[in-house]
């Protein structure tokens, strides 16, 4: 089997799945549950067969090809879409003959081909720790699960521009029914609100989409509208738009990416959703679905907006980092777990905002292995969350202490991830975090791709107390419900006498097997980073050498313009002297 | 003009609609059943369908009659088909026994005129069509549901339909003054050395009353008042008759008219145009997120959806000649139409599945916990109101991106500066997509987060099963359209071409002015040169005087 093909099963496998259980809506929980997992382990044993072959020729292919128009200095050959992905399958979905060509086209490179794995590794979590939760309408729940997982698949691998926007818009449709059918108490505004707050961002992002597809075919005097993403790239490469619509139509993308991201002060739809999804939606949510803003930036906002993302970039660096101090903040105050840990996404996702926006390659690998990171510990977190729920239905820190005593493997699993999450060196955290910060002091002070920018220099200093920040809320949460005297909340249910030390029970196999991948993932990425980041090295070059370069000449043309000003006031102040 | 045996078989399915229609009529008073008229309609229906299906598009005998043959007539005459099949369907189950045969008939005559309309090539045959579509109408909205918030709505109906059928007709006769003929072709050749005479002041007259009489017919602001309470008031198939069929009749009106027909080098149309749109669809929207009753909720969607569709007729008119984006429009709009018409249907016909002609089922609270009771027909509402907000991968999706993108090919044209007219018309468009997402997602919030302990015994439902049937189709259609678009589009767009002006220029000299040439010439040069002699000819007319 080609990788190719095995990454269009991936997709379909989830679909056949969900609408099977769907149209036997079987209300036998047990069948249901083992259908679901055991679709989730055939998309994840293609997604690792997929990903395991993965090679960079693509990504080095558009390198050669940005190399050899840049050396020609006139537009050269169109690059070869065939040529620029991994796993490639290119198939026709709106023919030409309508004027639209849109091709469902699938296919990996460095930017994506780690949050594609991430996001079938990441399902079989969330749907064991579904198992015993969900007890009422299983069949449509694991149903909208698997749903969810084609999307967030889809998401990454497409390779054609209306194909993602497709797919970015259809994670909403499962995800509005998971929140709004199985959360908790106030679920449907909590689900009405992600949605219309995510769809009125992503629908002025359509239009600046659109905008850069109907610039690309006017310009190559094209009369079909051409969406592949590698033609697009490269196109506006060739003939960029003027710098005021690049500002509108950055503006147009950033609604919808930043919405999604979350970017302060967007934010407000993501404590809300996170606390009243069920565990499997918030593992999802937080460990895939806000990767779609980040990615966006990086797959749409700078290569193909490179002026408007240099002057964007001091606003989007100091956005970041409140948001790192912001979310930090409010994180440390929450006396909800699911809430806190929320907050804490605000906090490392603007990290990941940070790194990106660094515009170095420091900055930009750091953002990538960040947005990863990210999933895997944030997932992992909300799923041992979910656990705790389970186990005593209160989420209330202030009710809980002492837990260690009570279950100790589950307490191994909450310090790991808590450490990963802080950035403790040899786990995954450290790796991203470091990476991203020396990005940005690179940015900042040093004379390197444009010179030092003043206002990038204090927002990493302000940033690094996010890290501190954050080891205080994650540690201070982790001392207060599981270590101290053991404190549990009384059960409610008839017939119990409140003997919780007899009904609790610790992590089982079944919660076990969750989690050990994420660790192991964790683990992995702490200790070899340079295995992801290597493979991802070339995408993430030609995804941002025009931005860099606008960069660069933004940061020449503010020196030049300082030494004529000083010029300029010299021969003033001569003239003045009478000279 | 003699009867035609070409014309007798290019109308060949419209006769046999029209011979069914009067046999049901009559057969209905002596027999009366129900299943027995259905089968006949629908059987009657497919029988066009085939003839529709098998009549050869040879455009030549007829191309200066009353009767266009392109594939927009054609394409928009076996949709008008399918619609009818549909409301058949819809109707199966009618309370009304005394009356369903005339209900059937009516339908059949509907659809009749849905088909005149979409090939009409004449000032009268489009009139026709129209009050062909117009007074069946009547009388379904009256024998619909019997009571007097019925009466009023029909009566309400009634004389705001007459009123603007009559500002319809003065434009048309306005126009026919202007041009001497009251076919289109013919006007469009004459319209020229009309607008160099003394009575150019009213071609604008004509133009806006005809905007102003399909307007109501689209239910655009601000002839969109009778809407809501109709709506509420009638049946389900009847609000569905009523959301669908004026619309494709005036999109189709307005095309044939405004878009192909009249010169339309003036700016100042769409620019009324697009805000006509804006007013229409953000008073919509605002309008129906207080909504809590289900048909009154959907006047204002379907209001809104007219709105979207001024979106695709602003540009087309915008467009300076076929080679820019007009055809991408005008193909815009008529996929746009299908993919609500199936959506639109299908919420409908599953509304009457449940509750049949009466109230139940009306109100957003009654509607609790149906997604659990009746998985099937939440299934269907749910991908209808998902469609109708345009979420990808279904039909409104798709039908949105065709609007915007001509929309946006009009802001951002080729060479020279942004039209804001248009770049406004975008972003106040989609803002008002995702405001409509609050109203579509509350009534799938109501089915399947509230009520989730109703069992399917407390929620007894009609279970009307030609509406049911007719409810499937309609979501098939949506889902098969989103997700297999290719074919859809291609039509529409094809329609659009077709129907493209064929463009008029006078032979040189202005001697030869009485016999202009009719030639089919798509250059812009051939464009600019035609303006230019027009120009030159108000010139001479003005110096001669």
């Amino acid at each position: 089997m080609s990788a190719a093909t095995a990454l269009v099963l991936s997709l379909l496998v989830p679909i056949a799945t969900a609408g099977a259980v769907l149209l036997v809506g079987s209300t036998n929980r047990t069948l249901v549950r083992r259908v679901a997992l055991l679709s989730s382990l055939a998309t994840l044993a293609l997604a690792l067969w997929v990903v395991s072959g993965f090679n960079t020729d693509g990504d080095r292919y558009l390198l050669e090809q940005q190399a050899a128009a840049a050396a020609n200095a006139t537009p050269s050959e169109p690059a070869d879409a065939s040529l620029a992905a991994y796993a490639l399958t290119d198939v026709s979905w709106i023919p030409e003959s309508t004027g639209l060509d849109i091709r469902l086209s699938l296919g990996l490179d460095g930017l994506s081909v780690w949050m594609y794995g991430l996001s079938a590794v990441l399902m079989v979590t969330a749907i064991l720790v579904s198992w015993q939760a969900i007890e009422q309408r299983s069949a449509l729940f694991y149903a909208m699960l698997l749903l969810l997982e084609a999307g967030c698949l889809g998401v990454f691998a497409a390779r054609d521009i209306i194909l993602f926007y497709v797919f970015f818009e259809f994670t909403l449709i499962p995800l509005f029914f998971l929140i709004g059918i199985w959360g908790s108490e106030d679920r449907r505004y909590a689900a009405v609100k992600f949605f219309l707050y995510t769809l009125a961002g992503s629908l002025l992002t359509f239009l600046g989409l659109l905008t850069l597809i109907l610039w690309h075919a006017h310009q190559s005097g094209s009369p079909v509208l051409r969406c592949s993403i590698t033609e697009l790239t490269w196109g506006l490469a060739q003939h960029p738009l003027p710098p005021t619509w690049q500002l509108w139509v950055f503006l147009a993308l950033f609604a919808g990416f930043a919405i999604k991201v979350p970017l302060f002060p967007l934010h407000t739809w993501l404590p809300l959703a996170h606390v009243q999804a069920p565990t499997a939606g918030s593992v999802i949510l937080a460990g895939v679905l806000l990767k779609i803003g980040t990615y966006g930036f990086l797959r749409f906002s700078i290569p193909m907006l490179p002026d408007a993302t240099a002057v964007c970039l001091p606003w989007i660096v100091w956005l970041s980092v409140i948001g790192i101090v912001y979310g930090a903040l409010v994180a440390l105050v929450q006396s909800d777990i699911k809430r806190l840990i929320a907050y804490s996404s605000v906090s490392h996702l603007g990290f990941c905002m940070l790194g990106l926006f660094a515009l170095n390659p420091l900055g930009v690998h750091g953002a990538a292995l960040q947005m990863v990171n990210h999933g895997i510990s944030t997932g992992a977190l909300f799923a041992i969350v979910g656990m705790i729920y389970e186990r005593y239905h209160t989420r209330e820190i202030s009710k809980l202490s002492g837990l260690a005593r009570q279950m100790p493997v589950m307490t191994f699993f909450m310090l790991l991830f808590t450490f990963s999450s802080i950035g403790l060196p040899g786990l995954n955290g450290f790796a991203g975090e470091i990476l991203i910060l020396v990005g940005a002091f690179q940015r900042g002070w040093a004379e390197v791709s444009g010179g030092p920018d003043s206002a990038v220099r204090w927002a990493s200093v302000v940033a690094v107390s996010g890290v501190v920040l954050g080891a205080w809320y994650m540690l201070w949460l982790v001392q207060r419900v599981f270590f101290g005297p053991l404190r549990e909340p009384a059960h409610e249910g008839p017939g119990d006498h409140g003997h919780a030390e007899h009904g609790i029970r610790d992590m089982n196999l079944r919660e076990i097997t969750a989690l050990v991948p994420l660790a192991i993932l964790a683990f992995w990425i702490g200790l070899y980073p340079q295995f992801f980041l290597g493979r991802m090295t070339d995408g993430l070059t030609a995804a941002t050498h025009a931005a860099v370069e606008a960069v660069e000449q933004k940061g020449q043309d503010a020196s030049n313009q300082m030494a004529s000003t000083a010029v300029s006031t010299l021969k003033q102040e001569s003239a003045n002297r009478g000279y | 003009m003699a009867i035609d045996s070409s014309l007798v078989a290019a109308l060949l399915p419209e006769c046999i609609l029209v011979l069914a229609a009067i046999g049901i009529f009559l057969g209905g008073a002596w027999f009366p059943s129900r299943l027995g008229w259905a089968s006949a309609a629908l059987i009657a229906l497919g029988f066009a369908g085939v003839f529709l299906s098998s009549s050869d598009a040879a455009r030549a005998p007829l191309a200066d009659g009353p009767w266009f043959l392109d594939p927009l007539s054609t394409g928009m005459r076996g949709f008008s088909l399918g619609l009818g099949a549909l409301f058949c369907l819809l109707a199966t189950q009618s309370r009304q026994y005394h009356v369903f045969s005339e209900m059937i008939g009516c339908l059949l005559l509907i659809t009749t005129g849905l088909m005149l309309v979409s090939g009409a090539a004449d000032l009268v045959l489009m009139f026709v069509g129209l009050e062909l579509i117009s007074i069946p109408t009547y009388i379904l909205l009256f024998v619909g549901r019997p009571g007097r918030a019925s009466d009023e709505a029909t009566a309400k109906y009634f004389y705001l339909s007459l009123l603007s059928s009559a500002i319809m007709l003065y434009g048309f006769a306005t126009l026919f003054g202007l041009g001497g003929d009251t076919r289109l072709v013919a006007i469009q050749a004459a319209l020229p050395e009309a607008m160099s005479g003394p009575f150019r002041m009213f071609f604008p007259v004509a133009l806006l009353m005809i905007l102003c009489g399909f307007c109501f017919k689209l239910a655009a602001a601000p002839f969109h008042f009778y809407a809501p309470d109709v709506y509420q008031a009638t049946t389900s198939l009847n609000a569905a008759l009523l959301a669908v069929v004026p619309k494709v009749a005036g999109v189709i009106g307005l095309v044939r008219i405004l878009v192909v027909a009249v010169p339309h080098d003036s700016t100042s149309i769409w620019k009324m145009v697009i805000l006509l749109s804006i007013i229409t669809m953000t008073l919509a929207n605002a309008a129906a997120l207080w909504q809590t009753h289900v048909r009154r909720l959907m006047a204002y969607s379907s209001i809104a959806h007219a709105g979207y569709l001024l979106i695709g007729l602003s540009a087309a008119l915008a467009a300076q000649d076929s080679t820019s984006w007009g055809p991408s429009a005008v193909g815009a709009m008529v996929f746009y139409l299908v993919a609500y018409a199936a959506a639109t249907v299908g919420t409908f016909a599953s509304l009457a599945y449940l509750s049949d002609d009466d109230q139940r089922f009306s109100t957003l609270g009654e509607l609790a916990g149906v997604g659990r009771a009746h998985p099937l027909i939440g299934g269907f509402l749910a991908v209808c109101m998902f469609s109708l907000s345009g979420i990808p991968p279904l039909a409104g999706f798709l039908g949105k991106f065709a609007l915007f993108r001509s929309a946006l090919e009009a802001a951002l044209p080729n060479d020279g500066p942004m039209n804001a007219w248009f770049l406004a018309l975008s972003v106040i468009g989609v803002l008002n997509a995702a405001v409509a997402a609050a109203y579509y997602l509350r009534i799938v919030a109501v089915l399947y987060f509230d009520g989730t302990s109703q069992t399917r015994e407390e929620t007894e439902v009609a279970g009307n099963h030609g509406a049911g049937l007719a409810a499937l189709l309609s979501v098939v259609a949506v889902l098969f359209v989103g997700l297999f678009a290719g074919s859809a589009m291609n039509g529409a767009q094809d329609a659009a071409t077709s129907s493209w002006p064929i463009r008029v220029r006078p032979v040189s000299a202005a001697r030869q002015l009485k016999a202009p040439v009719i030639v089919e010439d798509r250059t812009p040069q051939a464009e600019s040169s035609f303006h230019e002699t027009a120009q030159s000819l108000s010139l001479d007319a003005t110096a001669s005087r």
